[in-house]
C-alpha cells in the first residue's frame, strides 16, 4: 500500500477546522485523541501511560490505527476538565474477556475510581453506556486498564457530554474532608456541606448547625491567602485554634494541638494556566490529619 | 425465329466437340473449332416477391433484366428467344417452359444443336422457389427441366429465402436448390451454377443495387471474366470470376461469405462460351499496367455496372452499351474519378492522366474501401466449399453513460461501526457509470465484447474530535463478454444478452491524520468480475446507433483487515452511442 501525503487543500481544511474547535470539548467530546492516533514516540501524546506498555496497531484499515494494551497490568488515563455529570461512553474495541479490560472514572481525583465497567467485546462491535455521575463531575480522570492476559485493542474510546441521563447517579463513598460531594453519604464525615455543585465534604456545616461538639465553632478552613480565592473550602470545627486532636481533620498546623498537620493537598488541575483562572474553578483543598 | 439460327460459336461448340474435358468438376478450356451457333432459348425469371415471413427483395427483378440484357447484347440470343418473366406466378413459369419444349423438340428431331438457359433470382425455401404466395416445388421444376429436349441446359440460380433486414437470399442452410439438388437435376449436358452452397445464404447489396452474385456474374459476362483474352467468356471463366468476386465482397458482410457453386455433367462437351464481348459495339478498356480497383457507373442511372479488381497483366475489356459512364479508380492510395463516353464500334480506354483526384467523401457508396488489393482466392478444386466462412471483421465501439446501484454489505456495515456515515447525508444517489466497449461479430448472432467500465463508488466521513476522516472508494472493471443478439426489427432494432467475466479494481482513499499531520492513504485492490447484461441496439447496421442496457455485475474487489469484502458491482443501467467500424452495408 502506498501512503500519500494529503494535498495542501486538505491540510488547510484541517487547520481551519482546528481553529474553529481547538479543544476536546468540541461536539461534546470530553476526551482528546479518542481514536488513539497521536503518538509521541512509543506512547500516546494525550494519554498518560500509568502502567505497562502500549503499541500502535492498525484496526479495520491499514491506516486507521488503534492502541493495543500490552502485558497486564497496563493502564492509560486522561484527566480532563470537560466532564459532566451526564456523559455517554462509547467504545470500538476488540477485547478478549480474559484480558479483564475495564474503564474507570475517578470523579473526585482522589486516586480512587468511582465508576468501573468492564469491556469485553470482540469483533469491533461498538458499545455504548451512559455514565450518570455526581453533579460536580466536571474535572475527572478517565482510565482504561487491562489486568489480564489476552488481546486488548482499542480503536476508539469516546466520552461525550449528553443532556439526558436516567437512573441513579454514580455513588461515591468515604470521601475525605475537602472532597466535592453531592450527598452526606458520600462523605466519610457524613456531612456534605454547600450548595449546588459547590458542595464539599466537611467536618461540620455551620449553616445546618451540624457536626461540632458543644463549645466548638464551625467555620471555613483557614488556608493561605494565595489559595483562598479559588478554592472550595471545607468547614472545620475550631479551625486555627490549635485544638485539633490526633487524627482529626486539618488544613494547617494551626488547626492541631500538636501543631502538626500532614496530608493536606490542593487539587489543582495540571493544565490550569494560572491560579484563580475561571477555567480551573473549582479547585479543592483536601484536608489532612493532625498528628 | 432468325435469332435461333445464328451461325457462330456457341454452346453447341462444346456439344459438338464432345470433349471429355468438361466431364470433370473443373471444366477445362478446349480450343474447339468455330462452328455454327446453335439455337438458343432462355427463360429469365426475377421475382422480388416475398413469401410468408420473408422480406421482399429489392433487386431480383432488376437482376433478371440485367442478365437478359447481357445475354441479348453479348450472348447471341435473339430478342424473341429470351423470355423475361418478372414477378411471375408458378403457372406462368411452367407454361413458358412448356411453350419452349415443342420448339426444342423440333430442333432435336432435326438433329440440330439447341441450348436452354434458365435463370432464376428470387426467394427460395428448402424445397421450393418462393414466388410471393405461390411456391414452385423443386421436384416439379427438376422434372420439367429434365423434360426439356435441349442439347445443353444451363441453369443459374440466384436463389433466396427469407432473410433479415439485409434481405438475405438463399434457402435454409441445409437444402438450397443449387448444391444439394444437383444430383437430382443431373442429366446429360446440364450445368447448374448457384449463388451459394447449401449451407450459406445469398445476399443483395444496396450499393450495387443487385445481388452480389448476379452483379459479378454479369460483369464477368461483359468481359471481366475473359481471362485468356480470346474475346469470349466461357462458363468456366464466368464461374471463376463470379466465385472470386462474390466471395471477396460477401466476406465483409454481416451475414457471411457466399461460395458460388458450379456442378456440371457435360461429359462429351467442350468449352462452353456464354458471351462474346468481342462482338460488342462499345467497350471500355482497363489498361494492362493498371493495378487498381475500379467501379464503373452508368452516369444517367447511377447504377454500378461493374465493380472489379484489375491486376497488372493483359488489358481488360468490358462490353457495355454505349453511353456516358463514370469510373472511380483506386490505385496506390489515390482515388481518381474518370468521365468516359463509350461509343459503338470503339474501344475507350481509361486514361488516368485525364482523371481527377476525388475527395474521399466523393467516393460513391459501395466503393469497396476495405477490400484487399489482391484478388481473392481462386476457385478451389473439386466440389465447392460448403462450410462457409463467417464474417470476422465487424467491429464496433460502444460508449455508455448511466448509473450503478450500490451494494450494502458487511464492509459498509463495518465502516459504519467505526463511526463513518455516508456522504452526502441528505441525498443518496447511485454511482455514475461510464463504459467503453469494443465489439466484434463472430457469427451472425454472436459477438465478443471487451469492455471497460466504472463500477460503484461511495464516500463516508466521520468526525474525530477536531477533524474529519473521509473514506472514498471507486470501482472499475474490465472484462470480456459473449453477446448473443437477434433482430427485433431488421436494421432498426436488435435485442441482445451477454455474459462474461474479468477483473475488477477498487481504488480507496482514506483521508485521516496522525501526529505528523493530515495525509491521504491510497489503496488499490482487485478481484474477479462477473457480469450479465441485456439490452437493445438501435440501428445496428448503421454507422451510428444507440443502445440501452441493463446489467448486473458482481465485483467483490474490496476487503478490509477484518475480512469483510465489498462488492463494487450491482445493478445498473446505461444509455450510449454505438459506432460501427469498417464497411457498412
Amino acid at each position: 500500500m502506498k501512503l500519500l501525503r494529503s494535498p495542501w487543500l486538505l491540510r488547510l481544511a484541517v487547520v481551519v477546522a482546528g481553529v474553529a474547535c481547538m479543544a476536546p470539548g468540541c461536539n461534546g467530546d470530553v476526551l482528546s485523541d479518542s481514536t488513539f492516533r497521536l503518538w509521541c514516540g512509543d506512547v500516546l501524546c494525550d494519554w498518560r501511560l500509568d502502567a505497562g506498555h502500549v503499541k500502535r496497531v492498525p484496526t479495520w484499515h491499514p491506516d486507521d490505527y488503534g492502541v493495543e494494551l500490552g502485558d497486564a497490568p497496563t493502564q492509560i488515563s486522561q484527566e480532563t476538565g470537560e466532564g459532566s455529570d451526564c456523559m455517554e461512553f462509547s467504545a470500538i474495541a476488540d477485547v478478549a474477556a480474559e484480558s479483564q479490560t475495564s474503564v474507570e472514572v475517578d470523579f473526585d481525583l482522589d486516586g480512587v475510581a468511582d465508576y468501573h465497567v468492564p469491556i469485553a467485546q470482540t469483533g469491533w462491535r461498538p458499545a455504548k453506556a451512559l455514565i450518570y455521575g455526581p453533579l460536580y463531575a466536571k474535572r475527572l480522570r478517565f482510565i482504561v486498564r487491562k489486568d489480564g492476559p489476552g488481546r486488548s485493542v482499542l480503536a476508539e474510546i469516546r466520552l461525550q457530554r449528553v443532556t439526558t441521563c436516567t437512573g441513579s447517579r454514580v455513588q461515591t463513598t468515604g470521601l475525605g474532608v475537602g472532597a466535592a460531594c453531592d450527598a452526606d453519604q458520600e462523605c466519610g464525615s457524613g456531612i456534605c456541606c454547600g450548595v449546588g455543585s459547590g458542595k464539599v465534604c466537611s467536618a461540620c456545616c455551620k449553616d445546618q448547625g451540624r457536626g461540632c461538639a458543644t463549645g466548638q465553632t464551625c467555620a471555613y478552613a483557614d488556608v493561605p491567602a494565595a489559595e483562598a480565592n479559588r478554592t472550595l473550602l471545607p468547614q472545620l470545627c475550631d479551625p486555627g485554634l490549635g485544638r485539633g486532636k490526633k487524627g482529626e481533620p486539618c488544613v494547617d498546623a494551626a488547626d492541631c494541638a500538636s501543631h502538626a498537620c500532614t496530608g493536606v493537598t490542593y487539587a489543582r488541575p495540571s493544565d490550569c494556566p494560572e491560579a484563580g483562572a475561571l477555567d480551573c474553578f473549582p479547585d479543592r483543598v483536601r484536608a489532612g490529619h493532625c498528628e | 425465329m432468325p435469332s435461333l439460327r445464328r451461325t457462330s460459336t456457341s454452346f453447341a461448340v462444346a456439344l459438338a466437340a464432345a470433349s471429355a474435358a468438361l466431364s470433370s468438376a473443373s471444366p477445362a478450356r478446349a480450343d474447339a473449332p468455330t462452328v455454327a451457333h446453335p439455337h438458343a432459348y432462355g427463360i429469365i425469371v426475377g421475382s422480388n416477391a416475398a413469401g410468408a415471413g420473408q422480406q421482399p427483395l429489392r433487386y431480383a427483378e432488376d437482376d433478371a433484366e440485367r442478365v437478359a440484357g447481357v445475354l441479348r447484347d453479348l450472348g447471341r440470343f435473339g430478342t424473341s428467344d429470351l423470355r423475361v418473366l418478372t414477378h411471375p406466378d408458378v403457372a406462368k413459369i411452367l407454361a413458358t417452359v412448356d411453350e419452349l419444349v415443342p420448339k426444342l423438340k423440333e430442333h432435336a428431331d432435326r438433329g440440330e444443336q439447341a441450348t436452354f438457359f434458365f435463370y432464376y433470382s428470387g426467394h427460395a425455401k428448402a424445397s421450393a422457389l418462393t414466388l410471393g404466395d405461390g411456391e414452385l416445388p423443386l421436384a416439379l421444376l427438376r422434372e420439367r427441366l429434365r423434360q426439356v429436349p435441349s442439347t445443353l441446359t444451363l441453369v443459374v440460380l440466384d436463389a433466396c429465402q427469407s432473410g433479415a433486414f439485409a434481405r438475405t437470399k438463399g434457402a435454409e442452410p441445409a437444402a438450397d436448390f443449387s448444391f444439394n439438388s444437383v444430383a437430382r437435376l443431373t442429366t446429360k449436358g446440364i450445368a447448374v451454377m448457384a449463388s451459394s452452397t447449401g449451407q450459406e445464404l445469398s445476399q443483395e447489396s444496396d450499393a450495387l443495387k443487385s445481388s452480389y452474385f448476379t452483379h459479378h456474374l454479369v460483369v464477368a459476362l461483359r468481359g471481366a471474366g475473359d481471362q485468356d483474352g480470346d474475346g469470349k467468356v466461357s462458363l468456366d471463366e464466368a464461374y471463376r470470376y463470379a466465385y472470386r468476386r462474390t466471395l471477396a465482397a460477401t466476406a465483409r458482410t454481416r451475414v457471411g461469405t457466399q461460395h458460388a457453386t458450379l456442378e456440371t455433367d457435360l461429359s462429351g462437351q467442350g468449352d462452353v462460351p456464354v458471351t462474346y464481348p468481342a462482338d460488342a459495339g462499345a467497350r471500355l478498356e482497363l489498361p494492362g499496367a493498371l493495378d487498381a480497383r475500379v467501379i464503373v457507373q452508368h452516369r444517367p442511372s447511377g447504377s454500378v455496372v461493374a465493380e472489379l479488381v484489375k491486376a497488372p497483366g493483359p488489358p481488360l475489356r468490358l462490353a457495355l452499351p454505349q453511353g456516358a459512364y463514370d469510373a472511380i479508380v483506386r490505385a496506390r492510395g489515390q482515388i481518381l474519378a474518370c468521365s468516359l463516353t463509350l461509343t459503338d464500334g470503339q474501344v475507350t480506354a481509361i486514361e488516368l492522366g485525364t482523371c481527377q483526384i476525388a475527395a474521399a467523401n466523393g467516393v460513391p457508396k459501395g466503393f469497396d474501401d476495405d477490400a484487399p488489393e489482391t484478388a481473392p482466392a481462386d476457385v478451389p478444386s473439386g466440389a465447392p466449399r460448403a462450410d462457409g466462412l463467417r464474417e470476422l471483421d465487424r467491429w464496433a465501439i460502444e460508449g455508455g453513460l448511466g448509473f450503478v446501484g450500490r451494494s450494502d454489505d458487511a464492509y459498509n456495515a463495518r465502516v459504519r461501526d467505526f463511526g463513518y456515515t455516508r456522504r452526502p447525508d441528505l441525498v443518496e444517489l447511485p454511482s455514475a457509470r461510464l463504459s467503453l466497449a469494443v465489439t466484434r461479430t463472430l457469427a451472425p448472432h454472436l459477438s465478443i465484447v471487451v469492455q471497460g467500465q466504472s463500477l460503484a463508488g461511495d464516500s463516508f466521513a466521520r468526525d474525530v474530535g477536531t477533524t474529519t476522516d473521509t473514506l472514498t472508494y471507486k470501482g472499475w472493471g474490465v472484462g470480456a463478454y459473449l453477446r448473443a443478439h437477434a433482430d427485433v426489427v431488421p436494421r432498426l432494432l436488435q435485442v441482445y444478452a451477454q455474459g462474461g467475466g474479468g477483473a475488477s479494481f477498487a481504488f480507496t482513499w482514506l483521508a485521516t491524520q496522525d501526529e505528523r499531520g493530515p495525509y491521504t492513504a491510497k489503496d488499490t485492490q482487485w478481484g474477479y468480475l462477473l457480469g450479465l447484461a441485456g439490452g437493445l441496439i438501435v440501428a445496428p447496421e448503421a454507422r451510428f446507433g444507440g443502445f440501452l442496457q441493463a446489467s448486473y455485475d458482481r465485483a467483490p474487489a474490496m476487503r478490509n483487515l477484518l475480512g469483510d469484502a465489498h462488492d463494487v458491482g450491482g445493478f445498473g443501467a446505461s444509455l450510449g452511442l454505438r459506432v460501427r467500424l469498417g464497411e457498412v452495408p
